[in-house]
Protein backbone atom coordinates (compact mmCIF):
# COMPACT_ATOMS: atom_id res chain seq x y z
CA UNK A 1 0.00 0.00 0.00
CA UNK A 2 0.78 4.02 -0.43
CA UNK A 3 1.24 6.84 1.04
CA UNK A 4 0.78 10.14 -0.36
CA UNK A 5 3.29 12.75 1.31
CA UNK A 6 3.52 16.51 0.17
CA UNK A 7 6.35 18.69 1.35
CA UNK A 8 8.97 15.63 0.42
CA UNK A 9 11.60 17.74 -0.52
CA UNK A 10 13.37 18.64 2.91
CA UNK A 11 12.48 18.31 6.67
CA UNK A 12 9.55 16.95 7.92
CA UNK A 13 8.55 15.99 4.71
CA UNK A 14 11.94 13.95 3.88
CA UNK A 15 12.34 12.57 6.78
CA UNK A 16 8.36 11.09 6.89
CA UNK A 17 9.06 9.72 3.31
CA UNK A 18 12.15 7.96 4.43
CA UNK A 19 10.66 6.76 7.82
CA UNK A 20 7.93 5.41 6.08
CA UNK A 21 9.79 3.69 3.58
CA UNK A 22 11.75 2.24 6.41
CA UNK A 23 8.56 1.20 7.61
CA UNK A 24 7.63 -1.42 5.06
CA UNK A 25 5.51 1.51 3.68
CA UNK A 26 5.43 2.58 -0.52
CA UNK A 27 5.67 6.44 -0.92
CA UNK A 28 4.10 8.79 -3.59
CA UNK A 29 6.50 11.35 -2.89
CA UNK A 30 5.11 14.77 -4.35
CA UNK A 31 7.57 18.13 -4.36
CA UNK A 32 6.85 21.45 -6.06
CA UNK A 33 9.57 20.87 -8.73
CA UNK A 34 11.68 18.83 -10.77
CA UNK A 35 14.51 18.02 -9.06
CA UNK A 36 17.82 15.75 -9.23
CA UNK A 37 18.75 15.48 -6.32
CA UNK A 38 15.73 14.16 -4.65
CA UNK A 39 15.05 11.27 -7.74
CA UNK A 40 18.22 10.20 -6.45
CA UNK A 41 17.62 10.47 -2.85
CA UNK A 42 14.44 8.23 -3.63
CA UNK A 43 16.05 5.94 -6.10
CA UNK A 44 18.52 5.26 -2.90
CA UNK A 45 16.00 4.66 -0.50
CA UNK A 46 14.03 2.88 -2.52
CA UNK A 47 17.15 0.16 -3.35
CA UNK A 48 17.54 0.18 0.38
CA UNK A 49 14.03 -0.47 1.53
CA UNK A 50 12.88 -2.55 -1.07
CA UNK A 51 9.78 -0.15 -1.26
CA UNK A 52 8.52 2.07 -4.36
CA UNK A 53 8.96 5.62 -4.42
CA UNK A 54 6.75 7.29 -6.93
CA UNK A 55 7.75 11.03 -7.15
CA UNK A 56 5.22 13.62 -8.19
CA UNK A 57 5.92 17.14 -9.08
CA UNK A 58 2.55 19.52 -8.41
CA UNK A 59 2.43 23.43 -7.00
CA UNK A 60 0.37 23.25 -4.03
CA UNK A 61 -0.95 27.00 -5.08
CA UNK A 62 -1.85 26.45 -8.45
CA UNK A 63 -5.50 24.32 -8.66
CA UNK A 64 -4.88 22.63 -12.23
CA UNK A 65 -1.90 21.43 -11.00
CA UNK A 66 -3.40 19.42 -8.12
CA UNK A 67 -5.44 17.76 -10.47
CA UNK A 68 -2.74 16.76 -12.82
CA UNK A 69 -1.31 15.20 -9.82
CA UNK A 70 -4.39 13.22 -8.74
CA UNK A 71 -4.76 12.06 -11.95
CA UNK A 72 -1.35 11.06 -12.27
CA UNK A 73 -1.97 9.10 -9.09
CA UNK A 74 -5.01 7.87 -10.44
CA UNK A 75 -2.60 6.84 -13.19
CA UNK A 76 -0.56 4.49 -11.01
CA UNK A 77 -3.38 2.18 -9.79
CA UNK A 78 -1.85 1.54 -6.28
CA UNK A 79 -3.78 0.89 -3.60
CA UNK A 80 -3.82 4.20 -1.19
CA UNK A 81 -3.46 3.63 2.64
CA UNK A 82 -3.05 7.36 3.36
CA UNK A 83 -1.75 10.69 2.53
CA UNK A 84 0.12 13.15 4.67
CA UNK A 85 -0.02 17.20 3.92
CA UNK A 86 3.14 18.32 4.98
CA UNK A 87 4.02 20.98 2.26
CA UNK A 88 3.57 24.62 3.12
CA UNK A 89 5.43 27.84 3.80
CA UNK A 90 5.94 31.03 6.50
CA UNK A 91 6.02 34.42 5.78
CA UNK A 92 6.57 36.01 9.29
CA UNK A 93 6.13 39.51 9.84
CA UNK A 94 4.37 41.54 12.55
CA UNK A 95 0.65 41.89 12.36
CA UNK A 96 1.12 45.46 11.12
CA UNK A 97 3.41 44.87 8.49
CA UNK A 98 1.92 41.50 6.66
CA UNK A 99 0.52 42.68 3.51
CA UNK A 100 -2.46 41.04 2.15
CA UNK A 101 -0.46 39.47 -0.79
CA UNK A 102 1.06 37.62 2.00
CA UNK A 103 -1.70 36.40 4.05
CA UNK A 104 -3.21 35.43 0.75
CA UNK A 105 -0.65 33.28 -0.75
CA UNK A 106 0.04 31.77 2.38
CA UNK A 107 -3.34 30.35 2.81
CA UNK A 108 -2.92 29.41 -0.92
CA UNK A 109 -0.66 27.02 0.01
CA UNK A 110 -0.98 25.90 3.82
CA UNK A 111 -4.81 25.81 3.44
CA UNK A 112 -6.46 26.19 0.41
CA UNK A 113 -4.26 23.61 -1.21
CA UNK A 114 -4.09 20.53 1.23
CA UNK A 115 -7.91 21.01 1.65
CA UNK A 116 -8.27 21.02 -2.01
CA UNK A 117 -5.72 18.03 -2.44
CA UNK A 118 -7.55 16.08 0.22
CA UNK A 119 -10.77 16.30 -1.18
CA UNK A 120 -9.11 14.76 -4.55
CA UNK A 121 -7.67 11.83 -2.75
CA UNK A 122 -10.99 11.35 -1.24
CA UNK A 123 -12.02 11.02 -4.82
CA UNK A 124 -9.77 8.75 -5.77
CA UNK A 125 -9.97 6.64 -2.53
CA UNK A 126 -13.93 6.57 -1.69
CA UNK A 127 -14.63 2.97 -3.95
CA UNK A 128 -11.49 1.13 -2.16
CA UNK A 129 -12.32 -0.92 1.47
CA UNK A 130 -9.12 0.05 2.82
CA UNK A 131 -9.21 2.32 6.21
CA UNK A 132 -7.48 5.70 5.24
CA UNK A 133 -6.12 8.09 7.19
CA UNK A 134 -5.26 11.77 6.34
CA UNK A 135 -2.61 13.52 8.63
CA UNK A 136 -2.33 17.28 8.18
CA UNK A 137 0.59 19.29 9.70
CA UNK A 138 -0.20 22.22 11.78
CA UNK A 139 1.92 23.89 13.66
CA UNK A 140 2.07 25.44 17.57
CA UNK A 141 1.03 28.69 16.39
CA UNK A 142 -2.01 27.40 15.16
CA UNK A 143 -2.68 27.53 18.79
CA UNK A 144 -0.55 29.29 20.82
CA UNK A 145 -0.52 32.34 18.50
CA UNK A 146 2.88 33.09 18.47
CA UNK A 147 4.22 36.51 17.51
CA UNK A 148 4.73 37.66 14.38
CA UNK A 149 3.23 33.76 12.40
CA UNK A 150 -0.25 35.82 11.61
CA UNK A 151 -0.36 34.30 8.10
CA UNK A 152 1.52 31.04 8.95
CA UNK A 153 -0.27 30.76 12.58
CA UNK A 154 -3.99 31.41 10.99
CA UNK A 155 -3.12 29.12 8.05
CA UNK A 156 -2.34 25.99 9.97
CA UNK A 157 -5.00 26.88 12.21
CA UNK A 158 -7.77 26.78 9.75
CA UNK A 159 -6.26 23.50 8.80
CA UNK A 160 -7.44 22.32 12.46
CA UNK A 161 -10.61 22.88 11.94
CA UNK A 162 -10.70 21.39 8.27
CA UNK A 163 -9.83 18.07 9.55
CA UNK A 164 -12.11 18.50 12.47
CA UNK A 165 -15.02 18.82 9.66
CA UNK A 166 -13.38 16.01 7.27
CA UNK A 167 -13.44 13.70 10.15
CA UNK A 168 -17.38 14.57 11.25
CA UNK A 169 -18.54 14.03 7.58
CA UNK A 170 -16.06 11.19 6.62
CA UNK A 171 -15.96 9.01 9.50
CA UNK A 172 -18.38 6.60 8.69
CA UNK A 173 -16.74 6.13 5.09
CA UNK A 174 -13.54 4.59 6.52
CA UNK A 175 -11.78 7.68 6.66
CA UNK A 176 -9.63 9.25 9.52
CA UNK A 177 -8.52 12.81 9.76
CA UNK A 178 -5.89 14.14 12.21
CA UNK A 179 -3.33 17.11 12.63
CA UNK A 180 0.05 17.08 14.27
CA UNK A 181 1.31 20.50 15.52
CA UNK A 182 5.00 20.05 16.24
CA UNK A 183 6.65 22.56 18.19
CA UNK A 184 10.22 24.13 17.64
CA UNK A 185 12.03 21.19 15.26
CA UNK A 186 14.97 20.83 13.67
CA UNK A 187 14.45 22.36 9.72
CA UNK A 188 15.00 25.16 7.24
CA UNK A 189 11.74 26.78 8.78
CA UNK A 190 14.01 27.93 11.96
CA UNK A 191 16.84 29.25 9.95
CA UNK A 192 15.03 32.82 9.79
CA UNK A 193 14.21 33.01 13.16
CA UNK A 194 16.76 35.24 15.21
CA UNK A 195 19.14 32.94 17.41
CA UNK A 196 18.00 34.54 20.75
CA UNK A 197 14.30 33.86 20.09
CA UNK A 198 14.66 30.35 19.17
CA UNK A 199 16.85 29.60 21.67
CA UNK A 200 14.35 31.51 24.18
CA UNK A 201 11.60 28.56 22.57
CA UNK A 202 13.70 25.69 23.03
CA UNK A 203 14.41 26.65 26.62
CA UNK A 204 10.51 26.68 27.69
CA UNK A 205 10.41 23.29 26.74
CA UNK A 206 10.15 20.55 28.85
CA UNK A 207 12.55 18.76 27.31
CA UNK A 208 15.17 21.79 26.85
CA UNK A 209 16.17 20.44 23.44
CA UNK A 210 14.77 21.15 19.55
CA UNK A 211 12.87 18.53 17.83
CA UNK A 212 13.55 16.06 15.12
CA UNK A 213 12.21 15.78 12.18
CA UNK A 214 12.34 12.08 12.79
CA UNK A 215 10.38 12.67 16.29
CA UNK A 216 7.47 13.88 14.28
CA UNK A 217 7.55 11.41 11.50
CA UNK A 218 7.17 8.74 13.74
CA UNK A 219 3.78 10.41 14.85
CA UNK A 220 2.73 10.56 11.49
CA UNK A 221 2.87 7.02 10.88
CA UNK A 222 1.31 6.18 14.42
CA UNK A 223 -1.93 8.30 12.52
CA UNK A 224 -1.53 7.19 9.64
CA UNK A 225 -1.33 3.14 10.90
CA UNK A 226 -4.25 1.09 12.11
CA UNK A 227 -2.66 1.38 15.22
CA UNK A 228 -4.45 4.88 15.94
CA UNK A 229 -7.92 3.06 14.31
CA UNK A 230 -10.09 5.04 16.96
CA UNK A 231 -8.12 8.11 16.64
CA UNK A 232 -9.89 10.76 14.10
CA UNK A 233 -10.35 14.66 14.37
CA UNK A 234 -7.18 14.93 16.92
CA UNK A 235 -5.03 17.57 16.82
CA UNK A 236 -1.50 16.55 18.90
CA UNK A 237 0.79 18.92 20.02
CA UNK A 238 4.73 17.23 18.93
CA UNK A 239 6.48 19.80 20.85
CA UNK A 240 8.47 18.75 23.86
CA UNK A 241 6.13 20.26 26.14
CA UNK A 242 6.68 23.81 25.50
CA UNK A 243 4.93 26.45 27.72
CA UNK B 1 -23.80 7.84 -24.06
CA UNK B 2 -25.88 9.52 -21.96
CA UNK B 3 -27.91 5.96 -21.72
CA UNK B 4 -24.66 4.92 -20.14
CA UNK B 5 -24.95 7.35 -17.89
CA UNK B 6 -28.21 7.08 -16.93
CA UNK B 7 -27.15 3.48 -16.11
CA UNK B 8 -25.17 4.93 -13.80
CA UNK B 9 -27.06 6.65 -11.95
CA UNK B 10 -29.63 4.03 -11.40
CA UNK B 11 -27.35 1.30 -10.44
CA UNK B 12 -24.99 3.85 -8.50
CA UNK B 13 -28.47 5.19 -6.52
CA UNK B 14 -30.01 1.89 -6.99
CA UNK B 15 -33.20 2.88 -8.58
CA UNK B 16 -35.13 1.66 -11.54
CA UNK B 17 -33.56 3.19 -14.75
CA UNK B 18 -36.98 5.00 -15.35
CA UNK B 19 -36.56 7.21 -12.40
CA UNK B 20 -33.65 8.87 -13.98
CA UNK B 21 -34.88 11.33 -15.89
CA UNK B 22 -33.59 14.23 -17.56
CA UNK B 23 -34.87 16.64 -15.04
CA UNK B 24 -33.91 14.12 -12.26
CA UNK B 25 -32.14 17.10 -9.86
CA UNK B 26 -29.95 16.30 -7.06
CA UNK B 27 -31.56 15.85 -3.66
CA UNK B 28 -34.92 15.11 -5.35
CA UNK B 29 -34.86 11.48 -3.81
CA UNK B 30 -33.56 10.62 -1.19
CA UNK B 31 -30.96 8.51 -2.65
CA UNK B 32 -29.13 11.17 -4.67
CA UNK B 33 -27.52 12.77 -1.58
CA UNK B 34 -24.01 13.74 -1.23
CA UNK B 35 -22.48 10.59 -0.61
CA UNK B 36 -24.33 8.79 -3.28
CA UNK B 37 -23.42 11.81 -5.79
CA UNK B 38 -19.56 11.55 -4.57
CA UNK B 39 -20.23 7.50 -5.70
CA UNK B 40 -21.88 8.69 -9.18
CA UNK B 41 -19.31 10.35 -9.95
CA UNK B 42 -16.59 7.98 -9.55
CA UNK B 43 -18.85 5.40 -11.22
CA UNK B 44 -18.50 8.33 -13.97
CA UNK B 45 -14.92 8.35 -13.37
CA UNK B 46 -14.04 4.70 -13.89
CA UNK B 47 -16.11 4.21 -16.95
CA UNK B 48 -15.09 6.98 -19.12
CA UNK B 49 -11.44 7.04 -17.41
CA UNK B 50 -11.58 10.48 -16.35
CA UNK B 51 -11.22 13.02 -13.71
CA UNK B 52 -13.91 15.55 -13.33
CA UNK B 53 -13.14 18.58 -11.00
CA UNK B 54 -14.95 19.61 -7.92
CA UNK B 55 -16.32 22.44 -9.35
CA UNK B 56 -18.02 20.75 -11.83
CA UNK B 57 -19.12 18.09 -9.50
CA UNK B 58 -20.51 20.54 -7.64
CA UNK B 59 -22.15 22.10 -10.52
CA UNK B 60 -23.74 18.95 -11.24
CA UNK B 61 -27.24 19.79 -10.06
CA UNK B 62 -29.23 17.33 -11.95
CA UNK B 63 -29.16 14.47 -14.41
CA UNK B 64 -29.13 16.43 -17.62
CA UNK B 65 -26.71 19.17 -16.61
CA UNK B 66 -24.87 16.04 -15.18
CA UNK B 67 -24.57 14.56 -18.76
CA UNK B 68 -23.38 18.14 -20.04
CA UNK B 69 -20.31 18.57 -17.65
CA UNK B 70 -19.30 14.52 -18.22
CA UNK B 71 -19.45 15.59 -22.24
CA UNK B 72 -16.29 18.12 -21.91
CA UNK B 73 -14.02 15.38 -20.49
CA UNK B 74 -14.84 12.89 -23.41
Amino acid sequence: MYIVVTGALSGIGKETVTHLAENNWNVIACVERDCSDFKKFSNNLSKKTSQKIEVINFDLGDEESIINAAKKIKSLKVDLKGLVNIAGITKDSSVLMTSSQDLKHVNDINFFGPVVFTQYFIKLTQRSDIAKSVVFISSISALDGIEGMLSYGTSKNAIVNAARVFSRELGDKNYRFNVIAPGVIDTKMNEKVPSDILEKRIASTSLRRIGSPKEVSKVIEFLISDYSSFITGQTIRVDGGIG
Amino acid sequence: MKEKIREIFSEVLEVEVAVIVDNLEYSAIPQWDSVAHMAIVAAIEDEFDIMIETNDIIDMSSFEISVDIIKKYL
